[in-house]
């Protein structure tokens, strides 16, 4: 599973360009279930288990990572972008590939600065992507506006057990819902790899609407503040310790019966789990759970630091206890366990 | 060249590590006599026709930094070695130079811990490396004094340009190992060349204070980096990346070098701009001029932009034309007969 989500993180799929990570799903996918595409380019893929679902259960993750849109060239050559999803802080001094071509975030010498605007945040509009471009005429024969740049950081093993790569928010949920679609489930599954989550959750709803669920588990990547000089409380939750898992955050509150199912799970299948201890962020669950006539909804996602830049970094023993929860979760719910039973 | 700056580049020379110098000499040693100086610089000699001895001086060092703490749970404090540029520090990816290599990341501010209008960067001493390593684990590996290095490997962009860390002043030392390459290709030069990779020159030139001294010169070039013309930087301060070298006039320079490098690179037709400063250059040159009793220096510059970042940027262009300078400057004998 690594060596696919090291091919789903060094793939440039920015919000609006998804295709290549896509594809190399539907290449995954395409022997284990059927398939359709919707028209925002969102994949909606049935998985047969071996028995009929009593809940229609939906697991969903998005595709598109944070990156730069190119919004203007200047004549000198200079590519300006509107960043998806990024603090501006982390962006000075990164390098970027726009398709082939190299580029690199431009910064002021700091020799020629004065005191004060050396440790100061340059305006977010002031900063420019250099790729060597002599002129206007120059760079647009290699880059046009509305081109996406990702950042040029590759995946690679990191520490003891995790590993490090932009754009795991959120392959690893992609990886993690391609696992489970290569494997036998005992019910049927619908799984949605969606587009655009990170400019407002826009793939997840027409996705949900198409799908109509009973219930949905959206899989993703939540920031881990588990770093030094941070304080245990202000922590989020804890690289290590299991998939985090949400009972509120700035776009959803989520479904009691399965955040408290979710912890019994894992508790009596052996594996672990842990609260998302904040009230921030938002993902997907926040356009599902209000699709149709509401969707009872619940975020599992794997703890990373350094999430919305460009190396994030996770923990491999959450990311395989967050499939093994998973297993046993969806097949809780869609087999109907104790749950919404009429 | 290419392929030389690349490799020099991707080599470490963080004062106290190695790679680089063991690198640079091993190239240099194709086309002179090497050896390597107490301070860690790397030092050849092309013996010439005459003993009149011209010093070819880049640094081989890097800025970085180094291990300050190592905590519980396996982060680590740092200094700075040499001006880095702390803006770029958050979410670098870094390597940190232990008893074994171990890749690092800068630490970033959570999203949701941030401070509204809260847009100044984090001082040296509070910004932490993330090793991905327990304490334990990380303290077999990585001690105080360990150094760190920015993580980044060599690219290319359009036009000839390049970015990699460490071009400062890398672009410098390649263009010397290149002049040797051209100058022994040439044949024996009329003069004695020493060419001079010097160890510390971002903690304040201090390699090429002491292989100066070591090294009876009687005259010298320093090659350096300068700041590359960039978006709305001012362009009195800027040299333009593809055109050439830029020659420096400084009081601290010898006239007679410069104007000997401006008759050279006209008579060979070699594109070089101009760059004025004040007084000190803030490069080798300003040392090397003060040595014993004095040597008349000259002072090339590579124009590069993102000075002190992981990001540095140079046209392979002007590091060429700076080595084609330098093999025609020696083989008119630089100032020996003048």
């Amino acid at each position: 599973m690594l060596s696919l989500l090291q091919r789903l993180c060094e793939a440039p799929s920015v919000s609006g360009n998804e295709e290549t990570v896509r594809d190399i799903i539907i290449n995954e996918i395409r022997p284990f279930c059927d398939f359709s595409i919707d028209a925002l380019g969102n994949i909606i893929a049935y998985k047969k288990g071996k028995t009929e679902a009593s809940v229609r259960l939906m697991l969903d993750a998005h595709m598109d990572e944070v990156g730069l849109i190119i919004t203007y060239i200047s004549e000198d050559g200079r590519l300006k972008f509107s960043p998806v999803g990024i603090d501006a802080k982390v962006l000075l001094g990164r390098r970027v590939k726009i398709g082939n071509i190299y580029g690199v975030i431009s910064v002021k010498p700091v020799h020629l600065m004065d005191g004060d605007e050396r440790k100061k945040m340059p305006k977010a509009d002031s900063l420019c992507i250099d790729i060597g471009a002599e002129s206007r005429e120059d760079a647009v024969r290699y880059v046009k506006i509305g081109d996406a740049a990702v950042f040029d950081s590759g995946y690679s093993g990191f520490g003891d057990g995790k590993v490090i790569a932009k754009a795991l928010d959120n392959r690893v949920g992609c990886a993690i819902l391609i696992e489970m679609i290569k494997q036998e489930q005992p019910y049927d599954l619908i799984f949605t790899f969606t587009v655009q989550e990170e400019i407002g959750l826009r793939g997840a709803k027409t996705a949900a609407f198409f799908v109509v669920p009973d219930a949905s588990i959206v899989v993703e990547t939540t920031t881990a503040a588990d770093i030094a000089g941070v304080s245990s409380d202000k922590q989020v939750c804890v690289l290590g310790n299991g998939p985090a898992i949400s009972f509120m955050d700035n776009r959803t509150v989520y479904d009691k019966e399965l955040y408290e199912m979710a912890f019994r799970t894992a508790e009596e299948t052996g594996g672990k789990c842990q609260p998302k201890s904040a009230v921030a962020g938002g993902n997907n669950a926040g356009a599902i759970h209000v699709s149709n006539s509401g969707v009872r909804t619940l975020a599992v996602s794997v703890p990373c630091r350094y999430l919305h830049t460009a190396s994030g970094v996770v923990a491999v023993e959450d990311i395989d206890a967050t499939l093994h929860l998973l297993g046993a979760l969806s097949a809780r719910i869609a087999g109907g366990g104790g749950f919404m039973q009429n | 060249m290419k392929d030389l700056l690349f490799q020099l580049c991707a080599a470490v020379g963080v004062p106290g590590v190695n790679e680089a110098s063991l690198l640079a000499a091993a190239q240099l040693s194709k086309y002179a006599a090497v050896h390597t100086d107490s301070l860690g610089g790397v030092v050849g000699v092309i013996k010439g026709e005459s003993d009149y001895n011209i010093l070819l001086d880049a640094h081989i060092d890097e800025i970085g930094m180094l291990v300050t703490t190592v905590d519980d749970n396996g982060f680590v404090k740092v200094a700075k070695i040499g001006g880095i540029d702390i803006r770029v520090l958050p979410n670098c990816r870094v390597m940190i130079h232990g008893t074994e290599k171990v890749a690092g990341v800068v630490c970033s501010t959570p999203p949701h811990l941030k401070k509204d209008h809260d847009e100044s960067f984090d001082e040296i001493d509070s910004i932490y490396i993330d090793t991905g390593l327990s304490g334990d684990a990380a303290k077999k590996i990585i001690s105080v004094g360990s150094r760190i290095s920015f993580d980044t490997k060599p690219a290319e962009l359009l036009n000839g340009l390049i970015t990699a860390k460490s071009l400062d002043d890398r672009a410098g030392c390649a263009a010397l190992i290149e002049t040797a390459r051209r100058i022994t290709a040439r044949g024996i030069p009329p003069v004695t060349v020493t060419i001079s990779l010097s160890a510390q020159e971002e903690l304040g030139n201090r390699g090429a204070i002491t292989s100066a001294f070591a090294i009876a010169a009687d005259e010298a070039v320093a090659v350096d980096v300068s700041f590359g013309q960039s978006g709305d930087l001012p362009a009195e301060k800027c040299g333009k990346l593809a055109a050439g070298p830029m020659l420096g006039f400084s009081p601290v320079l010898s006239k007679d070098v410069t104007a000997k490098l401006e008759k050279t690179a006209e008579k060979n037709r070699i594109k070089i701009q101009y760059e004025g400063m004040g007084g000190n250059t803030s490069t080798n040159a300003d040392v090397i001029s003060l040595t014993k009793t004095g040597i008349k220096s000259g002072l090339l510059s590579i124009p590069l932009r993102n000075m002190h970042t992981a990001v540095e940027t140079v046209s392979v262009s002007d590091v060429t034309a700076t080595a084609e300078l330098l093999t025609a400057y020696i083989f008119e004998g630089g100032l020996c007969h003048a």
